[in-house]
This record gives structure tokens, sequence and C-alpha cells, in this order.
């Protein structure tokens, strides 16, 4: 029997990549895609709607973890068995999406996490986002027992528990590393596997100096609270 | 009686009128306008008990009065605040589920509008 599986595509403005990142889906017949327009102020609405792909547009904008969240409710829905987050700017590269796909059924684990260090790549980030990652990672590693190379990477793939536990439950902001923490403590079974990143094709990252304190701060008293009390 | 006495006591009813007012005219919802009414009923009896009040602090040991009313009064507006943020919090949450729904009918309608055109 072939499993069902859900490409979910989060997009907040992105009208420059969004044709590029979909068209490259479309040549995966055997996996399905939805984009989630999270509630977009530029042209993706209709340039989604005009080229006819699989969308779900959110009336207002949710943020990342509303917007994601949306696609995990849809796969619930649906039926999926396997759920697939991938950036609709265009660093996410689906030629590895099999690879996914595969690594996660061999290893029958709950969360695949795509990483970019896990070997060489071509990845060269900023050095707050350096440094915010090798300190997710450390945090990781004290709280939830878990060593992830890449924790805030976007690139995920996850089983049906997790689509139906995602579906409940997800963080409103910054969700990448909480729940990974959430779902290591909860005894789900998280590793990471490796892919390749690109830079990305348009738009910035919403990530600046200010906020990946924020981002780090949250995250920490987040994780303590929430996995200790 | 003096000045400040008769200040307090106009305000406090001053601001129960308001209350019942906007309670009349159906601004408040029901939990929230009973919960101002107590507060503001509170106040007024607080207006007139303000020369035992007095006396009672200085039982206490508190020879400033103001100090212990500040301190009360910051006491109940923190709790309002947390209670408050925790109701924004539930409906951000309502609203966030809604949003999503609406989402999810929007592109239903849409599927079935499809197929009608097609057959």
């Amino acid at each position: 029997m072939t499993s069902k599986i859900l490409i979910i595509v989060p997009a907040y403005n992105e009208e420059q990549a969004i044709v590029g990142t979909v068209q490259q889906l479309e040549q995966f017949h055997e996996y399905d895609y939805v984009v989630i327009n999270d509630g977009s102020t530029d042209r993706t609405k209709e340039i989604l709607e005009q080229h006819g792909f699989s969308h779900v547009t959110l009336p207002v904008n949710l943020g990342i973890g509303g917007a994601v969240q949306t696609g995990y409710r849809y796969a619930e829905r649906f039926g999926y068995d396997y759920a697939i987050q991938l950036d609709a700017d265009g660093q996410h590269d689906p030629e590895d999406l099999h690879h996914l796909v595969a690594e996660m059924k061999k290893r029958d684990v709950d969360m695949l996490i795509g990483s970019r260090f896990l070997e060489k790549s071509n990845y060269k980030g900023s050095l707050t986002r350096r440094t915010g990652i090798l300190y997710f990672n450390y945090l990781l590693r004290m709280i939830a027992r878990v060593n992830i190379t890449d924790p805030t990477s976007g690139y995920r793939i996850v089983n049906r528990r997790v689509i139906e536990w995602f579906a409940k439950d997800y963080p409103v902001d910054y969700p990448e590393v909480e729940v990974i923490v959430k779902l290591a403590r909860k005894g789900f079974k998280v590793e990471e596997t490796k892919v390749e990143m690109n830079a990305r094709q348009g738009g910035a990252s919403s990530i600046t100096a200010v906020k990946s304190v924020y981002y780090m701060a949250k995250v920490t008293f987040f994780s303590l609270i929430r996995s200790y009390i | 009686m003096n000045t400040v006495y008769l200040i307090v006591i106009a305000s406090s009813l001053f601001f129960l009128i308001v209350v019942i007012g906007m309670t009349a005219k159906n601004k408040l919802t029901d939990q929230y306008a009973f919960m101002w009414l107590t507060f503001s009923i509170i106040g007024v009896v607080l207006a007139f008990a303000l020369p035992y009040l007095n006396d009672f602090a200085r039982a206490i040991g508190i020879s400033y009065l103001p100090s212990l009313i500040f301190l009360l009064a910051f006491l109940v507006v923190l709790s309002l605040l947390i209670y408050h943020t925790h109701l924004l919090s539930k409906q951000e949450h309502r609203i966030k589920t809604l949003v999503q729904d609406v989402a999810f009918l929007q592109r239903e309608i849409q599927e079935v509008r499809k197929e009608d055109s097609r057959s």
C-alpha cells in the first residue's frame, strides 16, 4: 500500500518565489501539496489562483505557527500518513523529498528533520544565525536529550501520530525548536538527516538580530517551564 | 467632612453610574458587567467608609492611609490585567481556529464551484 504524503508550504508574501517552488513540487506526482497562504498582502493569492495551485488562503495573517498548523489540520482531515514542511522561498530543495520520505520509512521515527550541518554542505548563514543554532543545539541536548545539528530547520517530515498532535497543539511563533522539545519529552522519536539548502530566491528572512534574541529567550523559557512544570 | 472626602464619594458614585449606564446599553457582556458592578459598589462603600478606614489603617500600623488604598488598588488592577490577558489568549486561540476553518470552507466552496461549472 502506498502512503499518502502531503507537502505543506507556508507562504507569506512570497509572490516572487512561489511559482518556482510549486512548479518544482508538481513534478512529484506521488506527493500532494498544499500552499498555506497566510493572509499575504502582496499578489500571492492571485498568483496561486491564476496557476490553479492547490492552496488554502487564511483570511487574516496568523503568523508562521498558525499557518503551519493549518497545514497539519489539513493533513489530519484528509487522512495523510506523512506531512512534510517545505518553505515557499526556495531554500528547501525538493530534490531531497524522496530522501526524506525514504529515510522516514526506513528509520520508523516520528519526526525527521532535514539538516544542513550533518555533512559539509554549501550553507553559509549569518553569525547570529549560526550562534543561535549552536545555542539551540546545546539547549536540546540538555533539556530534550536529543542531538539535533540544525534545530531551526523548517524542512521536516512527521508521521500520522505527530500530525494529529500538531493539529491540536502547535506553538504560535518560532515553533521549530519548541516542538522538538515537546515531542522529545513526550517520548516521540526525533532524528535528522542530511539535506541541501539554497540561498533564498526572494523575500527576506523573518529573523532579525533583535528577533533572534527574543527567539532564543522565548524558546528557552517555554522549554524549561513547559517541560518541568 | 472635608473636600477630599466629598471628591472620593462623588467619583465613586460617578464610576457606578457609568458602569450602570454601560450595562443598560449592553456595552458590557453580562459577566464583565457584573464584575464591574461589584467593583463599583465596593468603591462606593469604601468611599463612605473612608473615616473608619483611617482608624483601621492606624490599628494595623499604617500611618498613611493612601498607601494602604494604593496597595489594594494595585493588587486588584494587577489581577484584573492577568485575568484579561488570560481572556485575550483564549480569544486569540478561538479566533485562530475560526480563521483556519473559514479558510478550509473557502477552499471547499471553490472546489464545489469548479465541479459545478464543469458539469
